[in-house]
């Protein structure tokens, strides 16, 4: 059955891949991957809900995508070059030893909210009569308002291999990680500044290890990259390519679906494409976001029982906005955060302000700054012990807007 | 010059296909308190069915080990009280703490599993 999902899978990527248009976009055939995970991960989900066979769905999508791409001849026109030099076998060992450094981090089950979040849900969506049991209120620590992503792929894969095992979730969330490596690689155009970027990763074992923790803050780091990058892009080429306006509101709707963050980026791309430009890009922006807010709004209303930060306020949120002492205590976490595990962030800030940059800041810069703001506002009204919610949570927050922040940097600086 | 590099290139996937395989050999090998729990559990999780409600009691009071001990059971349900009529109770060997002996008064023990690290016991309210 594994066999059969992969090769579905490949079919569905190289039909997407054959539908976008600009091929000199960063990565397509990365995006192409990205819109088949949301794909399928929303195949499972309507199998699950309405008891369909999963094979059956996987099948018939088979045999759909094939269907198309004989239909419309397709032909992949880039030639793959392999040419073996020593640039290339040098980018080889360095993505082995990141894969490596992931492996050396990676532990059975993960830490903790991978176990308690992302692979008890999966485990959950592994059994076909039992998997609603997750939306109850008896386990409410485990956050069963989670959007969904993560534990629907990887019940998928346990289900193709007929088993529950921890070797899925670790090698699952190498993706993003090799995602991540992917664009950043191909967002400079020299060779030699792409394996000095492939080098900073390999370096920060930091962001290593945060992808080998197991969470969903992984993938989420990689669709806010692969948002950004693609936005970057559009911009760069004035937005010609209809098609990619659309594949822009899939990608930035995808995060809505991973974690609950992902509102805030989504919301934050959608006001920074309405303002700075017409209202028919907008539209074809939001069609294309329109199917994942459908099913994203469909679970949260049928089955995701209420989110524990918005069900908490009270009265109380007034003084808390009023409160300068949190906003104090707010900075001196987030500070101490980007020292100690983040400290480029500084680097990165300090040469974009002090060096004379040939290229301008685009609007793209602002999605990543309002997200940090709207993440970090979201702090001061918090029903949690703020002090415990900031020492479990900020970091990965910063994460998921790092490798975004590091793509628009290079972009600049090089 | 070119078959060099092939061959450089050839030895470097089966270096790192080995160092690759040892550290995945090392992953399955790892002892945490999730595998340590799976060992117990596993025969009770064969008996049980998975649209089943049990509540949990430990003589560790840690929330983490309750979370862990449910992360094993999903789907099946374990709450962290003693309301259901069926029960776990969970002894770990290396906390001297025990359960009060009056909580055992009315119920009686279903199964019993042992292992180095817990002790695992499925209880019964009598009606």
């Amino acid at each position: 059955m594994l066999l059969l999902l992969t090769i579905s899978f490949l079919c569905t990527v190289i039909l997407v891949f054959s539908y976008i248009e600009n091929k000199n976009l960063t990565a397509p055939i990365v995006i192409s991957f990205s819109i088949n995970l949301l794909l399928y991960s929303f195949l499972y989900f309507f199998s699950l809900t309405f008891k369909i066979n999963s094979y059956l769905l996987i099948i018939c999508l088979l045999f759909f995508s094939g269907f198309l791409l004989i239909v419309n001849r397709m032909k992949i026109t880039q030639k793959v070059n392999f040419n073996i030099n020593y640039i290339s076998i040098s980018s080889i060992i360095i993505v082995m030893i990141i894969v490596y450094k992931y492996f050396l981090r990676a532990s059975k089950w993960g830490q903790w909210d991978a176990w308690a979040i992302w692979n008890l849900h999966a485990k959950f969506f592994y059994y076909d009569e039992n998997w609603h049991q997750l939306f109850t209120n008896k386990i409410a620590w485990s956050h069963p308002d989670y959007p969904l992503f993560q534990p629907l792929l990887i019940a998928l894969i346990w289900k193709s291999i007929g088993s529950i095992n921890y070797l899925v979730p670790i090698i699952f969330n190498l993706i993003p990680l090799i995602g991540v490596v992917i664009i950043l690689n191909k967002s400079v155009n020299s060779k030699v500044i792409g394996i000095v970027l492939l080098l900073f990763i390999m370096f920060d074992s930091k962001l290593i290890g945060f992808f080998a923790t197991q969470y969903a803050d992984g993938f989420v780091a990689f669709y806010y990259l692969l948002t950004i990058s693609l936005l970057v892009d559009l911009i760069r080429t004035k937005f010609e390519n209809k098609i990619n306006v659309y594949l822009l509101g899939i990608i930035a709707a995808a995060s809505i679906w991973i974690k609950n963050e992902g509102m805030i980026f989504f919301i934050i791309t959608c006001t920074i494409i309405f303002i700075f430009n017409d209202y028919k890009l907008f539209l074809r922006f939001l069609i294309g976001a329109l199917p994942v807010l459908l099913i994203f709004m469909f679970f949260k209303y049928v089955f995701a029982p209420p989110n524990d930060i918005i069900s908490g306020q009270s009265t109380k949120t007034i003084d808390k906005i009023l409160d300068y002492n949190r906003y104090l205590l707010i900075l001196k976490y987030f500070w101490n955060i980007v020292w100690n595990n983040f400290p480029s962030i500084i680097l990165f800030v300090l040469l974009i302000i002090f060096t004379p940059l040939k290229k301008r800041l685009n609007y793209s810069f602002l999605v990543i700054v309002l997200s940090l703001v709207v993440y970090l506002s979201i702090y001061i009204i918090t029903p949690h012990d703020l002090k415990w919610h900031l020492e479990t949570s900020l970091d990965r927050l910063i994460f998921q807007l790092y490798p975004s922040f590091l793509f628009i940097s290079f972009k600049l600086l090089t | 010059m070119e078959f060099l590099k092939y061959i450089i290139l050839l030895i470097l996937v089966i270096i790192f296909s080995i160092l690759l395989s040892i550290r995945i050999g090392e992953i399955k090998e790892e002892k945490n308190n999730i595998t340590k729990l799976e060992q117990v559990f596993f025969p009770i999780l064969k008996l049980q069915r998975k649209d089943f409600t049990a509540s949990y009691i430990s003589n560790n009071s840690s929330t983490e080990l309750y979370y862990q001990t449910q992360f094993v059971f999903s789907p099946i349900i374990i709450e962290n009280n003693t309301d259901n009529d069926t029960i776990l109770y969970l002894l770990d060997k290396q906390i001297d703490n025990k359960i009060d002996s009056h909580f055992f008064v009315g119920k009686i023990v279903l199964k019993k599993y042992k292992s180095d690290f817990f002790e695992a016991y499925l209880l019964k309210k009598k009606s």
